[in-house]
């Protein structure tokens, strides 16, 4: 590897506080650098240039995210008596372990507790299961609760679930919440009249960073590569429902480009895997 | 964690001429311990990070003087290091070496 090449990757390591973790098998640097000897010269670049976009929130750092969140969460609804928290799950996921339930333990603990002041006027009712929603009064919310979401799918499937088991609960009385959001998620939720909070919104790694014929570029180079993916599913290609995601939570979303996941057979060791 | 000054010399003759890290890794160094050094010799002023690739300073250049001077280094082999890996234990004048011949029958 050039020099350059490992200088580049390096100094966005050192940019964005991450751990170089040289004694770990497991290092991401490692990982990506290891993950870069398969490609060829443009494609290395192109990969070095997203991965200073790409955002990776562990879930040390949960806490510190849900906090912000959720200090302008209350200041927006200042009259709030009680806050029902859900996770954010839809009917066929309800009986699985889901990312939203380690957001929903966080609320249960209490580091968020005490570290948000508007929380003393606001009784938080913290619930495992959507059905045991008792109906609203006044001055109460329910918020949906997750690390990361994406296209917004999953998020209309877990509102409608609630709806379905409490037909009677208003649009506004509804908050979704999430950590990271992707922007055509936040588009999709706002335009179906959902009052969405969040700290990190996320475009498109290439097609809302580029134009016209780099974009063009750019996208074929991913492609490329993926096509030399073995049996990777066609709905994965460049994220799912083409997202062309860049982050990690503490697990990688299927949104996130898959070369910085795909373990086909744990043959590859991607640095960010799910 | 690259310590050894042997091999310290052979990072700044590499950078200072253009090189891979393909001698470093066939040490046994991973990339992770190579990045941390160099952000090392970057911390000391030795090396400067720029586009296009790595720089050796006048510091580092002097740097590599010091050491080479150290180690008891003259004429190219300040420039060029010899490729440690193969590098083996001298041998008893009175051992004889008998190399591995294949059958081919």
């Amino acid at each position: 590897m050039e020099f350059e090449t490992i200088g580049r990757v390096f100094e966005i390591f050192e940019k964005k506080n991450w751990e170089l973790d040289e004694e770990l098998e497991t290092s991401k640097f490692k990982l990506f650098c290891n993950m870069l000897l398969r490609l060829e010269k443009e494609e290395v670049d192109l990969m070095i240039e997203l991965l200073e976009d790409f955002i990776h929130i562990d879930g040390d750092k949960y806490n510190n995210e849900i906090i912000k969140i959720l200090n302008r969460f209350l200041e927006q609804n200042s009259k709030l008596q009680t806050l029902f928290v859900l996770p954010l799950i839809s009917e066929r996921d309800k009986e699985k372990n889901k990312s939203a339930h380690v957001i929903l333990y966080k609320f249960k603990g209490t580091t968020v507790k005490y570290k948000v002041p508007g929380l003393k006027n606001v009784s938080l009712s913290v619930l495992d299961k959507t059905e045991i929603l008792p109906l609203l009064r006044d001055n109460q919310m329910v918020i949906l609760v997750d690390d990361f979401i994406g296209t917004g799918d999953t998020s209309v499937e877990a509102i409608e679930y609630l709806m379905k088991l409490h037909p009677h609960l208003e649009k506004n009385k509804i908050g979704i919440f999430s950590i990271v959001i992707q922007q055509n998620g936040l588009d999709y939720l706002t335009k179906l009249g959902f009052n969405v909070f969040y700290s990190i919104v996320i475009g498109r790694g290439i097609s809302d960073k580029y134009f016209d014929v780099e974009k063009k570029n750019k996208l074929n180079v991913m492609k490329n590569v993926e096509d030399r993916m073995k049996k990777l599913k066609p709905e994965y290609r460049l994220g799912y429902k083409q997202s062309e995601g860049l982050v990690c939570m503490e697990r990688t979303p299927n949104n996130t480009f898959p070369i910085f996941w795909y373990d086909y057979k744990s043959k590859y060791n991607p640095p960010f895997p799910r | 964690m690259i310590e050894n000054k042997e091999h310290i010399i052979l990072v700044l003759q590499l950078i200072n001429s253009n090189g891979n890290t393909s001698f470093l890794e066939a040490l046994g160094y991973d990339f992770a311990q190579i990045a941390k050094f160099l952000g090392i010799l970057r911390k000391k002023k030795y090396v400067d990070f720029i586009k296009g690739g790595l720089k050796l300073t006048s510091l580092g250049k002097q740097y590599l003087d010091e050491l080479n001077t150290e180690l008891n280094r003259k004429g190219v082999s300040r420039y060029i290091s010899p490729l440690l890996q193969y590098k083996i234990e001298k041998s008893n004048k009175f051992e004889i070496y008998l190399p591995i011949v294949k059958n081919k029958g």
